[in-house]
């Protein structure tokens, strides 16, 4: 394979051209979610309309994406997000970045707005615009049926957006190969407005390390580490991420009723161990992965993958819905029309509030079913009005604060700027916490995964409850994820692997001169870069970098938890101060010349 | 008596969802109870926990072991503990 190269697609004028990579970049920012910010930094308008024909659309590969490096096969999506305002990057697995890469491209930058819904063909370096004016309003699985058929190769790969994205949901999402979703963000709705439909690749490069030996005894000891750690080789081959439901839900930090209390009784009834027992029906990998979490399920009349933990918690707890069939159900129903699980679930639960407590008028239901905490009726019903954009799925597909916002009342919308929380409650989990609030995607919980030593003990146990320490931890997660999620690895694969490992692997893989430090010194570049990217577009930290007032000012009522709040007040001013970013959050000079970002 | 619940593949070694134990003084001495009960596979699991604190997550009453004073944490009438292995997710 040749060196890689970026695809500039126009659709405005319906033109694509193949660009170098600026190696400048690579070396700075590595690839991936880094190379997309720059790019994105660099190019994109300042106050652009993130929905409008000036947003840029960037899929970005690591420079390990497609190689034999284990869980090689990410890629990720940047823009500016119609949800928060700020960055989004949405990373996803599956087998579609791993193809395109073997077109010989690592990024494609999508611009502008195509006149008639289109989709993009790339097959090694040719790449073309077709009519997908027949493809308009399929879902995700008949749009990739489709597009194989038309394109007349079984083995290409699709990455396409459902109804939601089309009608601009901005909690839409991108799938590709069916089951796989760069989720949040509402990058499926940007997508949409561009009236690109689908990108489908097929390549028949193939990696090429810049050290063969030494990648081979670099691969030899990472994947040891892998198959010998408890997680990645044991935990999550054997249950997937499920199994957190009853841990989370013993600690009494499993979000119940849109985080109005924090223990379910009924989550064992959606649990990993009851999944295990009842719709499981095999697994599956990502691409180059030896972990293999995916979980293959089906219900009488259908199949699919997932729920992943996340969409049990969203779709489960925190709605109040105890049983697996109806959560299974709507995981389906966000998959095939192209919505976010997370933000789904958090929208549900957030008019559910509404609803019971009289904001939302009955009125508004039209004939759906009453938006009541524990409804399997309502969650499947107002799933699929969400993802259809219809009625008061409408409003819903906005996300939890703009109907919050709508119906007076934003403050049931749990979000970090706009975008809705993962399934941890910050409150007995004080680490995470942090993440959620300087996240510069709005509260996520990859970012800088803290559960794994406060809740899992991975790589040494630091207790939940306090906040001694955390912005330190906080710091060298979040810049090890941002440099992970540059390469084309998995965040998983940190469970067992460490900075130098990854430092390894880009240097004998892609010939990037890098050691732990220097890798740690990309991830704060990139996470740097971000602040600045947001800075821009009108972030203002003493009103953003904050959560929800329920989880600063209302305690967790009851259970193991009980009267614990969020302290972000004292994690943050340390975390901005360990950042090199001044009392404001916002990054001094001095730091930006030690970056070498201009 | 304490209750003891079981998860995952824990779950599946001890071929129980959960059982009643005669109160012991620790966390250790239960776990050393649960071994004799259950045999060799959770046996090794537990030598394993005991050599690395690694390969189960312990949870009493809702809190993990570790902050309530580790494998030597009392014990008394009623309380709860939840074994897990050790899992990870997103």
């Amino acid at each position: 394979m040749e060196a890689l190269r970026l695809l500039r697609v126009d659709l405005s004028a319906g033109t694509v051209k193949q660009e170098p990579l600026n190696p400048d970049w690579v070396r700075q920012f590595i690839g991936g979610r880094g190379y997309g910010t720059k790019l994105l930094y660099e190019e994109l308008k300042p106050g652009t309309d993130p929905l409008s024909e000036g947003n840029k659309l960037i899929f970005a590969n690591g420079p390990l994406t497609g190689s034999n490096v284990p869980t090689g096969g990410r890629y990720m999506v940047v823009t500016k997000s119609p949800l928060t305002g700020f960055i989004a990057s949405s990373n996803s697995g599956g087998y579609w970045g791993a193809e395109l890469a073997r077109t010989g491209y690592m990024a494609l930058v999508v611009e502008g707005k195509s006149k008639k819904p289109v989709y993009l063909w790339i097959k090694d370096d040719k790449a073309e615009l077709r009519d997908a004016s027949s493809l308009w309003g399929k879902d995700t699985h008949a749009t990739t049926d489709a597009v194989l058929k038309e394109v007349g190769d079984p083995k290409a790969r699709v990455a396409c957006i459902g109804p939601a994205g089309e009608k601009l949901s901005r909690i839409a999402c991108i799938i590709n190969d069916k089951h796989r979703a760069a989720g949040r963000s509402g990058v499926g709705a940007v997508m949409g407005s561009k009236n690109l439909k689908a990108i489908a690749v097929k390549g028949s490069g193939t990696f090429k390390a810049a050290n063969p030996e030494g990648l081979k005894e670099t691969l030899r000891v990472g994947m040891q580490k892998i198959k010998e750690n408890g997680v990645t080789g044991e935990g999550l081959p054997t249950y997937g991420t499920a199994v957190l439901v009853n841990i989370l839900n013993q600690l009494g930090s499993y979000p119940y009723k849109n985080f109005q209390e924090s223990q379910h009784e009924g989550a064992e009834k959606h649990s990993g161990e009851k999944l295990a027992e009842t719709f499981l029906t095999g697994r599956t990998n990502c691409f180059a992965c030896p972990i293999g979490c995916g979980r293959e399920t089906a219900l009488e009349d259908k199949k699919g993958e997932g729920p992943e933990y996340e969409t049990l918690w969203a779709l489960g707890s925190n709605c109040g819905v105890d049983d697996l069939e109806p959560i299974i159900r709507a995981n389906y129903i966000c998959n095939e029309l192209g919505l976010d699980t997370i933000s789904a679930g958090g929208t549900i639960s957030a008019a559910m509030e509404l609803y019971e407590k009289g904001f939302i008028p009955k009125e508004d239901l039209g004939v759906g079913p009453e938006l009541k905490f524990g409804s399997a009726d309502a969650l499947v019903y107002w799933t699929e009005k969400m993802g259809k954009v219809e009625g008061l799925g409408e409003k819903m597909a906005q996300g939890s604060y703009r109907l919050g916002e709508l119906y007076g009342h934003p403050e049931f919308s749990i979000t970090v700027k706009k975008q809705e929380l993962p399934a941890y409650d910050p409150r007995g989990i004080q680490g995470i916490g942090l993440t959620y609030a300087v996240s510069n995607r709005g509260a996520c919980h990859v970012r800088g995964y803290l559960i794994s030593p406060e809740v899992l003990g991975i790589p040494e146990k630091l207790d939940p409850w306090v906040t001694e320490g955390k912005a330190q931890w906080g710091k060298i997660f979040h810049d090890l994820t941002a440099a992970i999620d540059s390469s084309g690895m998995c965040l998983f694969t940190s469970f067992a692997l460490g900075a130098g490992d990854y430092a390894d692997m880009l240097k004998h893989g892609a010939g990037m001169d890098l050691d732990a430090d220097s890798l740690l010194e990309a991830g704060d570049r990139i996470w740097t870069l971000e602040r600045l990217f947001n800075l821009r577009e009108g972030l203002d930290p003493a009103r953003d970098d904050t959560l929800p007032v329920r989880l600063l000012e209302e305690p967790i009522p009851k259970g193991p938890a009980e009267g614990k709040k969020s302290r972000i007040d004292v994690m943050i001013p340390e975390y901005y101060k360990l950042r090199g970013w001044d009392e404001k959050g916002v990054p001094k000079p001095s730091k930006l010349a030690e970056l070498g970002i201009k | 008596m304490i209750r003891v619940s079981f998860f995952g593949i824990v779950r599946e070694i001890v071929g129980e969802k959960e059982t009643q134990v005669e109160a012991e003084d620790s966390v250790a001495d239960l776990l050393e109870a649960l071994s004799g009960r259950y045999g060799i596979g959770f046996g090794e699991k537990v030598l394993k926990t005991q050599e690395r604190d690694l390969d189960l997550i312990l949870i009493l009453n809702g809190r993990h072991i570790e902050h309530i004073g580790g494998l030597s944490a009392p014990l008394k009438e009623g309380d709860h503990l939840a074994v897990f292995p050790l899992v990870g997710g997103g």
